[in-house]
């Protein structure tokens, strides 16, 4: 079962993949272009699919496996179908890193890469002073010390706003804010994927304890797992997931909380199976919304991050009616 | 030689001077009033919980110290069958049964198969453990650790809530799976199956022992009835065995 969720996913993955090369104002062939830029060729094709489209369409699916990835993980950990990777304040602790960017000029030899670094450093800032505040890996504690952590990143993200500069700085941090993969290069991906190898295999690895989590703490302990330390990786992991992609493409919301719900029941409730789907899935999802975002109006530029939060919020509120209906 | 000795545990307020042994082949069973300290002796001879070493509290199964024993190999030797299980996803019988197998890194199918046949659940393989009975779902749960092949199983309360049927269907693949040689340590509230099935009781009372050895000799009515705070009718000779409240 898992094995064709797998391929199935992976061909949409490759389909995708080259739509989003071949979708743009200018009419290229996108194979034709790509192999060009591949060979060396010049010429406006391959300089428009090598140098614009495929960091884009590269960038759209690191940041939607990431953020599949740790939503699945998260919602394994926390043995909670309505856990987002948010919770864990890592994306505005992100943010706010991106604004002190924006306003305090760090970083400046990073150049366009600055947001990004100031990004995950923020974010891990945010998840060492959440996993601190927590002082254990219960799942009720880490909630609440994320959400205590976020709302003191959102505060002071706030302050920032407040006390802006000027108003283009402050244009320019709500634009980046808003979340998109456009305007990006290679630099930005090669920030991205470090954090989705190493967080990737930090959760992975952990896919053993998220199985038998599933029945409770005491049960994964008594088959020999370390309950403690292997959730504090799987937490690490989810950070760096989603500080990365909130660091490079602004904040993309209810991908990591919706992707793993819809694929829930092709491998079998298993949160172990659910992790390498749920990327895969994420990555279409994500391109798929990038591709949409290129295919309206130029005048009127609609933010991924927005797209997102319009396709998701709607799917949220349906899973919270399908949970209330097991309730009453 | 015993297959888990504990030496005068203490942990906390829970428990205090408990000692016990347990020989390859035998069932014990924990009774004893609520609160009077089962689970954590459970959970404790699980290797789970920490034992007050300043105290002199010391475990050793199969001769060798169960602090000295690595988590996933204690693992593949003791089963705990925690009280009132649960799964958070929709998993499948089999997929739930599977899960014993953890502390040996495969997916045995053969160990799963016999443990399901055991447990009495191979006809539930393919369904979903949250559609099943209360009944049905402590079954699965029982099978879950046969699955792991431990050499001691330790069981919190496997029958609480069960009827009388499955709670002597539990009893009875307990008391089989000690007799294939293993050791197994069940915690209970029903003194006449305790009486029935095990062949040795512990009575705890307030974290410690308060009586311990074959049941002639700790289900006895002063004994009970100052341990559970009622008087108690005990008729030992009866088929089966009756402990019941006066």
């Amino acid at each position: 079962m898992k094995r064709w969720v797998v391929l199935l996913l992976l061909v949409c993955l490759l389909a995708v993949a080259l739509l989003s090369l071949h979708v743009g104002s200018a009419p290229v062939p996108a194979l034709g272009g790509l192999l060009d830029w591949l060979s060396g060729r010049e010429g406006a094709a391959a300089l428009i699919v090598g140098e614009i489209r495929l960091p884009r369409t590269l960038l759209a699916l690191a940041v939607g496996a990431a953020l599949g990835l740790s939503g699945a993980a998260l919602q394994g950990l926390l043995r909670n179908p309505l856990a987002d990777p948010g919770l864990t304040g890592a994306s505005q602790g992100a943010a706010l890193g991106a604004a002190g960017v924006f306003y305090f000029g760090l970083f400046p030899a990073a150049g366009d890469a600055a947001p990004a670094l100031a990004g995950l450093l923020g974010a891990g800032l945010a998840l060492l002073l959440m996993l601190a505040l927590a002082g254990s890996s219960r799942p009720a504690m880490v909630i609440m010390a994320g959400l205590a952590i976020s709302t003191l990143t959102g505060a002071a993200l706030a302050t920032v706003l407040n006390f802006a500069p000027n108003p283009y700085a402050m244009q320019e941090l709500v634009f980046w804010l808003l979340g998109s993969v456009s305007e990006r290069g290679l630099d930005h991906l090669w920030l991205l994927l470090p954090a989705l190898v190493v967080g990737g295999a930090l959760v992975l690895h952990q896919r053993p304890l998220l199985a038998a989590l599933s029945l409770g703490d005491q049960v994964a302990e008594s088959l020999g797992l370390p309950v403690g330390r292997g959730s504090r990786w799987v937490v690490l992991g989810v950070a760096l997931l989603v500080g990365a992609s909130v660091a490079v493409a602004g904040s993309i919301g209810f991908v990591g909380l919706v992707v793993p719900h819809l694929l829930r029941s092709l491998v079998g409730h298993r949160p172990d199976r659910l992790l390498l789907p749920s990327a895969l899935a994420g990555a279409i999802l994500v391109c798929l919304a990038d591709i949409c975002v290129r295919l309206l109006p130029p005048q009127h530029e609609l933010k991924l991050g927005v797209l997102t939060a319009l396709i998701g919020a709607p799917l949220f509120i349906w899973l919270v009616w399908k949970e209330r209906r097991r309730w009453l | 030689m015993a297959l888990i000795s504990a030496r005068n545990l203490h942990v906390g307020q829970r428990l205090a001077q408990v000692s016990l042994d347990l020989a390859p082949g035998e069932l014990l069973g924990v009774i004893g009033p609520n609160g009077s300290g089962k689970s954590t002796l459970l959970n404790c001879l699980a290797g789970l919980v920490e034992v007050n070493e300043a105290m002199g509290g010391e475990i050793d199964f199969d001769g060798r110290s169960l602090r000295a024993i690595p988590p996933r190999q204690r693992a593949r030797q003791i089963g705990l069958l925690p009280q009132a299980g649960d799964s958070a996803w929709s998993l499948t019988v089999g997929d739930v049964v599977a899960l014993g197998r953890l502390p040996w890194g495969d997916e045995d199918a053969a160990a799963i198969r016999q443990a399901m046949d055991l447990a009495g659940v191979a006809a539930l393989a393919g369904r979903r453990v949250d559609a099943l009975s209360g009944g049905e779902r402590a079954r699965v749960w029982l099978a879950r650790v046969l699955a792991g092949q431990p050499r001691l199983l330790l069981a919190d309360e496997p029958i609480a809530s069960l009827d009388l049927h499955y709670q002597c269907s539990v009893m009875a693949v307990l008391r089989q799976y000690a007799q294939a040689g293993n050791g197994v340590i069940v915690a209970l509230h029903d003194l006449g199956l305790a009486a029935r099935y095990c062949d040795s009781l512990c009575l705890l009372r307030q974290g410690r022992v308060a009586s311990q050895g074959p049941a002639r000799s700790v289900l006895t009515a002063p004994m009970l009835s100052e341990a559970f705070g009622v008087p108690i009718h005990v008729d030992l000779d009866a088929t089966p065995p009756i402990v019941t409240p006066k």
